[in-house]
């Protein structure tokens, strides 16, 4: 069993590093919250619904409107321009037209520092760049959560440092809820609040 | 443009090695297919029109009891009052645009050594050559319009195989009207070759007064062939004998109409038979264009693990995933298909322009009498490439849906940790 006697509330707007050791259960907690993963036993309640009693299309449903994900290997479609890659959410959530997804994608990209480079492909990027577009993309439909595993860990320290300041700073003016998988000391750091895992449950909870 | 869409395009061009072989089995079985129809339809036009110009011509008159006894080519059956048939032909129908009285019989001819059974037949030579076209395939000599008295005109493979020439007189021996056997000496004076071997081979013309006095026809037709009016394509020229075929036999009570599709059927029934063959052939070729996308796209589907995990993690469902997937084998397949439709429409725009020589095509294989001699012209079929690139979409669309369906099913954390 990945995780076992875990008994968190979250609210919203917090700025949440989940940390442990490998194989504590990190990973699979952000998949929980994020309806990756459905929990054997247990329950999980996001704005007072059940999500194990989620269906199938309601758990898409609920992963398109409230959270986002931002991933370690930034998984960026590489067929996609800068823009197009930060359009998909709104795309997949069809609530905006082009232009409107256009507009709303190159704010986004002004946000994390990439203006001008709406037209490049994933492949003529650095990793920092690449994590930047993730965080756009992750921000782009206005999540109420963002998910983030490791996101600093393929990065060098500079960089990961700016992504922090980056998505510290989108918190605070968003209000938006991230919760990070992490080893990096330095995203521990910046957390207001630190949750550590050990063998699949919680071992302490510190807010700062 | 659609972002699915423009996901699943470049993904096609990403993997241009694997997209180019697939397009490529996909364009050689759409284009053989098209190209195996036209070569098939140019083969159907081309015998077609044979019988009709040289053998069987459009529409045939006889009595029942003569086609129920064919074989035997009875000289007991013959169509009373010849003329006024020909008058009531003419009249019953207007696409019949000529007619003229024909007897045939089986007879042997012989050089004085050897002898070779042949299928003769008596004409009136002016009238035979309003109908059917002989007089354009004597290619040493005259018809029988301008020949002497007691003539004969001769297959010249019929002549070669005897070791006659023109000019050199020929036993004829047959049954006669009244069932004993005739024969007497005619000469030759013209030699054809047409575009049918069994003409070529087989086949022996002398005018109706010649025949009246070798064997008794005292005025006996055993058929009447007829000329109709010019069909530019084959379908239009079955259809239009079989409506004259249905005036004339209601014109003509106790009389046989038979249309060149009747007169033909031997031919059209092994036509169907290799029309089957060939269908299987493209079939088998489609088949493996098929395996090949679904082998496109379940490296597609491999590659893009991580792709389809993180598409599903912002809420695109498994059926909108399917979806893209299928998208991109249809893609493929519409590239394939265009191709292979393009290069059938190169190879008969050839084919059906320069022609292809049959005996280049099948050396010296005695095609089993269809007759075709001549070069083979290639037959446009718009709706047969219509249906070519139509059939290729759908075994696109059905060889896709096996990875597509299983990329929907994938789980998302197994996608995501997939490396």
């Amino acid at each position: 069993m990945a995780l076992g006697a875990v008994d968190l509330d979250i609210e919203k707007g917090e700025y949440l590093a989940v940390v442990g050791p490998s194989g504590s259960g990190k990973t699979t907690l952000l998949n929980i919250l994020g309806c990756l993963d459905v929990p054997t036993s247990g329950r999980v309640v996001y704005d007072g619904r059940e999500l194990r009693a989620l269906g199938e299309k309601e758990l898409s449903e609920y992963r398109k409107l409230h959270v986002s994900f931002i991933f370690q290997s930034y998984n960026l479609i590489p067929v996609l321009t800068v823009a197009e890659n930060v359009e998909l959410p709104l795309v997949i959530e069809r609530k905006r037209n082009g232009a409107q997804a256009r507009a709303k994608a190159l704010e986004l990209l002004s946000a994390v520092g990439l203006s001008g480079m709406e037209n490049r492909y994933p492949r003529e990027l650095s990793g920092g760049q690449e994590q930047r577009v993730a965080i756009a993309r992750a921000l782009v439909k206005d999540p109420i959560v963002v998910l983030a595993d490791e996101p600093t860990a393929n990065l060098d320290s500079h960089t990961a440092e700016e992504i922090v300041e980056l998505m510290k700073r989108i918190n605070a003016e968003r209000k938006t809820t991230f919760i990070f998988s992490t080893h990096d000391r330095l995203v521990m750091d910046h957390a207001r609040r630190i949750v550590t895992l050990r063998d699949g449950a919680v071992t302490s909870d510190e807010r700062r | 443009m659609n972002t699915l869409f423009k996901i699943a395009a470049r993904n096609v061009l990403r993997n241009k090695r694997r997209t180019a072989i697939t397009g490529i089995v996909m364009m050689f079985g759409i284009g053989l297919y098209i190209y195996a129809d036209s070569i098939l339809k140019g083969m159907d036009r081309m015998t077609i029109d044979n019988m009709v110009n040289y053998t069987e011509s459009f529409l045939k008159v006889r009595t029942p009891e003569y086609v129920s006894n064919l074989q035997g080519n009875p000289l007991e059956h013959g169509i009373p009052d010849p003329e006024a048939t020909i008058r009531k032909i003419l009249a019953a129908d207007p696409t019949m645009k000529a007619a003229a009285p024909r007897t045939r019989f089986v007879a042997r001819l012989s050089n004085y050594e050897d002898e070779i059974p042949v299928l003769a037949t008596a004409v009136d030579p002016v009238r035979d050559g309003e109908v059917l076209r002989l007089t354009d395939v004597v290619v040493q000599g005259v018809w029988l319009d301008k020949a002497e008295p007691r003539s004969v005109v001769i297959g010249a493979d019929l002549a070669a195989e005897l070791g006659l020439g023109l000019g050199d007189y020929v036993l004829v021996s047959a049954s006669t009207v009244y069932e004993n056997v005739n024969a007497d000496e005619y000469r030759i004076a013209g030699l054809l070759a047409a575009p049918d071997p069994s003409l070529n081979k087989a086949a022996l013309f002398m005018t109706f007064p010649d025949a009246d006095e070798f064997l008794g026809l005292n005025g006996l037709v055993t058929e009447i062939v007829t000329a109709g009016r010019a069909y530019p394509a084959l379908d239009a020229l079955l259809k239009g004998a079989d409506g004259a075929a249905a005036s004339v036999s209601k014109a003509l009570p106790g009389l046989q109409a038979d249309p060149i599709r009747v007169l033909a059927q031997d031919y059209l029934a092994m036509r169907e038979m290799k029309g089957k063959f060939s269908s299987a052939i493209i079939l088998i070729m489609l088949v493996i264009a098929g395996v090949g996308i679904v082998n496109t796209i379940l490296m597609a589907v491999y590659a893009r693990i991580r792709e389809i995990g993180v598409l599903r993690a912002y809420g695109m469902t498994a059926k909108e995933i399917r979806r893209l997937f299928t998208l991109e084998g249809l893609i493929v397949g519409a590239v394939g298909s265009l191709a292979g439709v393009l290069l059938g429409v190169a190879i008969v725009a050839v084919t059906s322009t320069y022609g292809l020589s049959f005996a280049q095509i099948v050396g010296d294989v005695d095609m089993g009498g269809i007759p075709i001699m001549d070069r083979l012209y290639g037959e446009w079929n718009f709706g047969n490439m219509v249906f070519g690139f139509l059939f290729g979409m759908f075994v696109s669309f059905l060889s896709a849906r096996i990875p597509a369906k299983r990329a929907a099913k994938m789980q998302v954390t197994d996608a995501l940790r997939f490396v």
